[in-house]
């Protein structure tokens, strides 16, 4: 029998789990098996986090639709190729700060790119919460605060405006640009300062 | 230091050596807390730079703060090091897998007791560890609050009200924490008891890592419990929870011992019997048998069925036997075959009566 994860090696390690009540089956190699164990997803989850989490599978196909869709628009009434080309991307949700998108969240295995990603993909995610967390809201302990605070808030700033840099130079845009790159420098010799 | 990884080999392992004897059936407590610093992309997110800044922040912090004793204390840069090497700081429950083949930007600082390490740029880019032996949820759980707080006064962590600490993963959100009790449950698993347990166990929202069901002796009966969710309650209450249920896990293996003696007393002696003449007298031992033999004689011990044999030693082979730690002790690298020679000339010498 083939290992279920890599379908090369011959599997040795069968595990029976019971998740959700239902029994799942698992033939694993030695190594995926050691592997999976190490990385914690020999638990619940089982094999495929993301789809588990957030459903993105659905979330892709959906994005898939609206783009035909547009394309569809576009062949009938396009005369002018350069906004044809502009918008039959509709884009689902990007991360300004990392540029991680839930396509990217699922070939990570469920994990996000930033902090802020938690905002920019705050509805996908509190669906997800609802289901394997106890609840929504947290109870536990907070960080100390430090003077250092809000220095996290300028790095992400930073990041935020060298994404936008690049995407400015990628359109042409040499004059927000130019705007970018004196907020970059700013924000740097603020954060030199520190 | 001279080589950290050798004077690391010539300490005994803590959390499997300091166990006072009446906390035999659970090993060790560990408990690991995920943050993240605000501004920073998560590691799988993070290019070199960021990564390298990142931690390059948490050295100065873990200095600065003296948490972990620094800079008396181990550094490690798994990038950097022999493959062999790697393989102990695993073995010795130091670092997960993941954590040691990332490419850049990695780092591992233990205490010169090993009892708490920070792993930088796991899956998160800090992920703190309290392991201690036995079952000491609460004294762990001061240990790796207090690091925490020392790291924060000098870090800023990723966090916002309603979702506490930032997490790469949303499964670790909240507290970030997951507390977890390695059980040795032999009896369970003799009396054919261990599935349904289990299933209980998944029940009450607690996951449960080992193998059980099929080929359930190879793995050395143990079982890791630990809290599945990480929000929506505080830290004090998920300890609660889960100490409640290992306490219950811990009379229910007892009862099972009881029951195996009293019932089917020739067949727990014959199976503890027979470990302990494989460990005494075999001269091939993989790594299986070794494990699956040694949980027998542990159990063996803790019924107090050898009167000299001390659990200690026989703890200390569940570490000697894995192949990193045996080839280091060896000083050399073994093929498989060949390290199931060491193995069992190791177990041999080690338990000679
Ligand atoms: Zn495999
Ligand atoms: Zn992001």
């Amino acid at each position: 029998m083939l290992c279920d994860h890599c379908k090369k090696n011959e599997a040795t390690i069968h595990i029976k789990e019971i998740h959700d009540g239902k029994c799942v089956s698992l033939n694993l190699c030695a190594q995926c098996a050691a592997s999976k164990e190490e990385k914690g997803e020999l638990g619940a989850f089982g094999l495929n986090l993301a789809d588990a989490l957030f459903h993105i599978g659905a979330i892709t196909q959906k994005l898939q639709q609206q783009n035909a869709a547009h394309a569809g628009a576009q062949k009938s009434g396009a005369s002018d190729p350069e906004s044809a080309a502009k918008s039959t991307i509709p884009e689902g949700p990007v991360c300004p700060v990392c540029g991680w998108t839930p396509e990217k969240i699922r070939e990570a295995n469920g994990k996000l790119g930033c902090p802020e990603c938690y905002r920019t993909f705050a509805d996908m995610i509190n669906n997800a919460v609802d289901h394997f967390q106890r609840g929504k809201t947290h109870l536990g302990k907070h960080p100390a605060s430090h003077p250092g605070h809000a220095e996290g808030a300028l790095h992400a700033e930073l990041q935020r405006l060298r994404r936008e840099l690049q995407n400015c130079v990628r359109k042409e845009d040499y004059e927000q640009a130019a705007v970018c790159r004196d907020r970059i420098k700013e924000i740097q010799a603020r954060l030199d300062e520190k | 230091m001279s080589d950290p990884i050798e004077t690391l080999l010539k300490n005994p392992v803590s959390f499997l050596c300091d166990a006072p004897p009446e906390e035999d059936i659970a090993i060790s407590t560990r408990i690991r807390l995920a943050r993240n610093l605000a501004g920073f992309p998560f590691p799988s997110a993070a290019d070199e730079e960021s990564a390298k800044a990142v931690c390059d922040r948490v050295t100065r912090a873990a200095a600065e703060s003296n948490a972990l004793g620094c800079p008396d204390c181990y550094r490690f840069d798994p990038a950097e090091m022999a493959p062999l090497d790697r393989e102990i700081l695993l073995e010795r429950r130091l670092a997960s897998r993941d954590f040691l083949e990332r490419p850049f930007g990695t780092r591992l600082l233990v205490r010169g007791d090993e009892s708490s390490s920070i792993m930088i740029n796991e899956e998160d880019q800090l992920r703190l560890q309290t392991i201690r032996p036995g079952f000491r949820l609460d004294e762990v759980w001061e240990e790796i609050n207090t690091l925490d707080d020392e790291l924060s006064a000098h870090l800023e962590y990723a966090y916002d009200d309603r979702l506490g600490y930032l997490t790469s993963c949303p499964t670790n959100l909240g507290t970030g924490m997951r507390a977890s009790v390695m059980l040795h449950l032999p009896g369970l698993v003799m009396a054919d008891a261990i599935g349904p347990t289990m299933q209980g166990v998944l029940k009450l929202n607690l996951a449960v890592r080992g193998i059980f069901g099929e080929g359930s002796d190879h793995r050395g009966d143990l079982f890791q419990i630990s809290n599945q969710s990480t929000l929506g309650e505080s830290e004090a209450q998920i300890l609660a929870h889960l100490k409640m249920v290992i306490e219950q896990l811990i009379r229910q293996e007892k009862n099972a011992r009881q029951r195996l003696l009293a019932q089917d007393r020739y067949t727990l002696l014959d199976q503890v019997g027979r470990a302990y003449g494989a460990l005494l007298h075999s001269y091939k031992l993989s790594s299986a048998e070794a494990l699956s033999s040694l949980s027998k004689l542990r159990l063996g011990v803790d019924l107090n069925l050898f009167g000299k044999l001390e659990i200690l030693r026989v703890n200390e082979l569940f570490l000697a036997i894995n192949p990193a730690h045996l080839q280091k002790l060896t000083g050399a690298e073994l093929s498989e075959a060949e390290r199931d020679v060491r193995r069992a000339s190791l177990c041999r010498a080690k338990l000679h009566p």
